[in-house]
């Protein structure tokens, strides 16, 4: 076989299975091969998951605080709809990067908040809420692409440092226009904190867990 | 790309630990074509090589418990100009730096490469599939990387140590002012003159140009202070031999073996007892079952359950340690010979000569690599030391064997 040809994963993961069921190479100890599709797969059941999450601590709050559902069913609508893009992205992540895919779902998002709130006839509404929200979540995502390109960290990395970023521009965004339309308290940045530091860590947990775990700590 | 990751290999897993700005763990060599270098071509060709043996890619990473190389997504192999005075600098002191460089400078094309990712024959072979991309040559067969992870430990599995070793006494070693910078001064002599020397007094080349170096390190030391009675009556070179000619196999990592010949100092000794008594020394510890029982030695340490579970930062600290107060006391010095180097195609005519230069250590001062190609023997000293008096010692003995010999460094 002329070597010239083969990239270099063809060359190492040669299909050898091991009773554990990893793919070697070597026939002794095997090199440790974790699949990239699995880790895609992994990731958006953690998106999933997430939303379901920030559908669940909405509910609560707005059972908590009007005794039933109100403005909640309208963030369970929005959740569905993540988790069903997030279904989506599993079927696309073998064939574009997750990045991509999350900033190209996050503009259609941001689009599709801006034709609804035209539609219904609340701009007030997408204007102090939607916009900011997807304009933070735009610009996470096209940070992480393009740092990803430019530094030498690893995707789950970014995203965790640019979830954590994330919590003070929301504050500070949510007072700005509070501040603006004459109140003088915060109201959905809340919601990014308890979204974004779990999210944070999840990312970071992954990002040892799918890449490095068994390297890490090999003895 | 699947995530790929290797444990470090025995003899490497201790230079991670130990490298340092002046104990660097790398070597080079360096190739001299007949014209300029074009740095494009070289990365080009660099690049190609690589993408056949992905495993020189590989990058060190700091576990909890030991290193290990990973492979990146995009290779990080630097290719660019040497800097001056810049030889054999540390690689792989921080986590996922590249283990290998590819340098070139006027007509010179040179190699780098760290202990932690290979050996000196690991790194000939890729440096000889980068000069063979450069002139366009067939590729060389590549050694299936598939069995390159502990082909040590499966081999000195084969017979255990019946006994613990002794601890070698201390050697004599230079006391040689240090300088911050490394001088390299290289030796080209014509290899039929040699063999035919050494014919003479029935050795081998390899074993006779190390009789040279123990004669200019027994001179060396006999014109220096020596404090007798503290093991400074003798001379000791560690001699790191290629496990991959005994076993009859091929593997990039590291696979090779320290042998420890030593010598009397006496000036009574001459350049014909020392040769002869080399190669008696290396036979006798060539021995199959010497061999296994020092490998099986060597990876007591690694397979001892209470030192596996010690945190990989303390490791390093006590090798630190222990490699600077024990592990270099009983070495007077290092000769690495590369032997004859077969190119393929007609490379051979378009590179001029290789060199060798093998690792710094300050600890043995100046150390010795050798490599011949063609009718070209190059013999290399790289030194810690400020004055270049064993490269001196060592020119005038060639000399009065008759040889005759180019110099040139960078001094």
């Amino acid at each position: 076989m002329d070597t010239r040809t083969q990239t270099p994963a063809e060359q190492f993961a040669k299909p050898a299975a091991l009773p554990n069921g990893q793919l070697s190479a070597y026939p002794t100890e095997g090199l440790r091969v974790s699949p990239k599709r699995g880790e895609k797969r992994l990731l958006c059941t953690a998106a999933g998951l997430l939303w379901i999450m920030a559908a669940a601590l909405s509910f609560t709050a707005d059972m908590l605080l009007n005794g039933r559902a109100t403005w909640s069913v309208f963030v369970l609508i929005v959740c569905a709809y993540g988790i069903l893009q997030s279904i989506s992205i599993v079927s696309l992540a073998a064939r574009m990067p997750v990045l991509n895919i999350l900033l190209s779902y996050l503009l259609v998002n941001g689009t599709v908040a801006a034709v609804s709130a035209l539609a219904t006839n609340s701009a007030r509404f997408y204007l102090i809420l939607g916009l900011p929200i997807s304009s933070i979540l735009c610009a996470l995502a096209l940070a992480t692409v393009i740092s990803k390109r430019l530094t030498r960290l690893r995707t789950l990395n970014l995203a965790a440092v640019f979830l954590v970023l994330t919590v003070p521009c929301a504050i500070g965004m949510d007072l700005l226009i509070s501040t603006y339309i004459g109140e003088t308290s915060m109201t959905w940045s809340f919601f990014s904190i308890a979204f974004c530091l779990p999210a944070a860590g999840i990312c970071v947990c992954l990002y040892f867990y799918l890449r490095r775990k068994e390297a890490f700590f090999h003895r | 790309m699947p995530y790929i990751w290797l444990k470090l290999d025995n003899a490497a897993k201790l230079y991670p630990g130990i490298v340092s700005k002046r104990l660097t763990c790398a070597f080079r060599f360096s190739a001299y074509l007949f014209d300029e270098v074009d740095e494009a071509r070289l990365r080009r060709a660099t690049e190609d090589a690589l993408a056949r043996t992905p495993y020189y890619s590989m990058v060190v990473r700091r576990g909890l418990f030991w290193n290990y190389l990973e492979l990146p997504e995009k290779p990080k192999v630097s290719v660019g100009k040497e800097r001056p005075l810049s030889i054999c600098s540390a690689m792989g002191r921080k986590s996922g730096e590249s283990l290998i460089r590819v340098l070139h400078y006027g007509r010179k094309i040179s190699l780098e490469a760290s202990h932690i990712l290979t050996d000196g024959a690991g790194a000939l072979a890729l440096f000889k599939d980068i000069l063979g991309s450069y002139f366009n040559a067939e590729p060389l067969p590549h050694p299936e990387i598939g069995r390159a992870d502990y082909l040590f430990d499966k081999y000195a599995q084969v017979c255990r140590p019946t006994a613990p070793e002794a601890p070698m006494p201390a050697a004599w070693q230079s006391r040689q002012k240090t300088s911050a910078r490394l001088r390299a001064t290289s030796f080209i002599l014509d290899i039929k003159e040699v063999s035919k020397v050494s014919g003479r007094i029935g050795s081998t080349v390899g074993a006779y140009i190390n009789a040279l170096y123990v004669k200019s390190l027994i001179r060396l030391a006999l014109n220096s202070p020596r404090i007798l009675g503290r093991g400074e009556e003798i001379i000791r070179i560690c001699m790191p031999i290629d496990l991959r000619r005994i076993f009859r196999l091929d593997t990039p990592r590291n696979f090779y073996l320290s042998l420890y010949p030593k010598f009397r100092i006496d000036d009574s000794l001459n350049v014909a007892d020392i040769a002869l008594s080399t190669n008696a020394q290396i036979r006798a510890m060539l021995r199959r079952d010497t061999l296994n029982a020092q490998m099986s030695r060597n990876l007591e340490g690694e397979f001892n359950r209470a030192v596996r579970s010690i945190p990989r930062a303390v490791k390093s600290l006590a090798l630190k340690v222990l490699y600077k107060t024990s592990a270099m006391k009983p070495i007077s010095g290092i000769y690495s010979n590369m032997g004859k180097i077969v190119l393929q195609d007609d490379l051979s005519k378009k590179i001029s000569h290789l060199e060798f230069l093998p690792t710094p250590n300050p600890a043995t001062r100046t150390n010795f690599g050798a490599i011949c190609l063609g009718e070209k023997l190059c013999i290399s000293a790289l030194s810690y030391a400020e004055e270049p008096a064993l490269e001196n010692i060592f020119r005038e003995r060639l000399i009065s064997e008759g040889l005759e010999f180019k110099v040139y460094g960078n001094f």
